[in-house]
């Protein structure tokens, strides 16, 4: 199913919880309630995400590119050899979830936080970040490349067994 | 890890991450006609096993990307199991003339068509294979970098071949790597740390070390 417009928002807020191959682009999923929800294979490219708040939100291989998050949450979320690469994410917080293998390449996050999730062998590979916590976080063979800080805290996360290059290392020491 | 990718013609993808070498293998469901088949078993697990005997699927045939033994070794435990052709570059993984495959082409497996391009660089014997917009590019190139070279020369073959026959793909192609998670066209072509440096094309000699 291929969406470029707000019509899709009629498909999300049917009563329906499991959406498979969706394909969504350009459009603001602000007023969209994803909470409960199992996407799989499904795509939301370029979209919007305004003070959504996302509980127990499940995602498989699905596709989050180039979107803007903004003051919006997800807690209890398990989301699974996803990507949010590219988006832009402000004031958001990810808490108390599994987001693994996860491709979070070339985001900028800003005022944005992780608590206790579980981001195994994630990515975020030429990532820009500024006022971010990971905070109790499993960051085991996460990929820390060419990434830009500016205060960065990694209070009780594994950073010894993330995977930092030269200019990354000095990530790990956080505050 | 099991996860699902749902196509719209009944296709299914599940990936499953292997224990040993973490590296990602792939089976394709056909749910029309119950058949299956099975890209890069670096393990062939009991879960992989048991989704495809719990839902009498018939696993019809084998895909490698390239001969390394984290992308292979559960070839011994497979073929203990099921008879069917295993189709690689490489002749001493193919085992058969008829599935071995060079250069680019279309097969026909699983009632689910198949594009292959062979893309030279990581290894000799390394091919890509595309399922509708899905693309399996083993270790040729994952999110945000390319697989590792012997040589500066094969690695401005493999950027090369990334560029040509990757990138040249629409930006939407999905790429489900070898390793780690899922990318797409659009996010490598501004994010990947080896192909975003350097113009390709017209530096064979710097390159070429």
């Amino acid at each position: 199913m291929f969406f470029k417009n707000q019509s899709c928002a009629n498909v999300l807020e049917e009563d329906q919880n499991k959406f498979v191959g969706l394909y969504i682009c350009d459009t603001d999923l602000s007023k969209i309630n994803l909470s409960e929800k199992k996407f799989y294979g499904c795509t939301f490219k370029r979209c919007t995400f305004n003070k959504n708040k996302i509980h127990n939100l499940f995602c498989r291989m699905c596709l989050f590119e180039f979107s803007n998050f903004n003051e919006t949450t997800f807690e209890e979320c398990d989301i699974k050899f996803s990507s949010f690469s590219g988006s832009i994410l402000n004031n958001v917080l990810f808490a108390n979830s599994n987001i693994i293998q996860t491709n979070f390449n070339g985001i900028y996050a800003s005022k944005t936080t992780y608590d206790d999730v579980d981001l195994y062998a994630s990515r975020f590979i030429r990532s820009s970040f500024s006022n971010v916590i990971f905070s109790n976080c499993n960051i085991k063979k996460s990929v820390f490349w060419e990434c830009q800080n500016h205060e960065m805290n990694f209070k009780a996360s594994n950073t010894r067994e993330a995977i930092f290059d030269k200019n990354g290392s000095s990530l790990s020491k956080g505050k | 890890m099991e996860a699902l990718f749902q196509k719209e013609n009944n296709m299914k993808i599940y990936p499953y991450l292997n224990s040993r070498g973490f590296s990602n293998c792939y089976l394709v469901l056909n749910e029309n006609i119950q058949k299956a088949i099975i890209i890069d078993p670096g393990q062939f697990t009991s879960s992989i096993i048991k989704k495809l005997e719990s839902n009498s699927y018939k696993l019809e045939a084998v895909l490698i990307t390239h001969s390394h033994p984290n992308h292979t070794s559960g070839l011994k435990t497979l073929q203990k199991l099921y008879t069917l052709p295993i189709y690689a570059a490489d002749w001493n993984i193919a085992g058969s003339k008829e599935s071995t495959i060079k250069g680019c082409g279309k097969l026909n497996l699983a009632g689910i068509e198949i594009e292959y391009k062979q893309v030279p660089g990581h290894t000799t014997d390394s091919i890509v294979y595309k399922i509708e917009n899905a693309l399996f590019t083993g270790d040729t190139i994952s999110a945000g970098k390319i697989g590792n070279t012997s040589s500066k020369y094969s690695e401005y073959i493999l950027k090369n071949n990334i560029a040509e026959k990757i990138f040249s793909l629409p930006e939407d192609t999905i790429i489900l790597p070898g390793h780690g998670p899922i990318t797409s066209v659009a996010s490598e072509k501004q994010f990947n740390i080896d192909m975003t440096d350097s113009i390709l094309k017209n530096e064979p000699d710097s390159a070429a070390g």
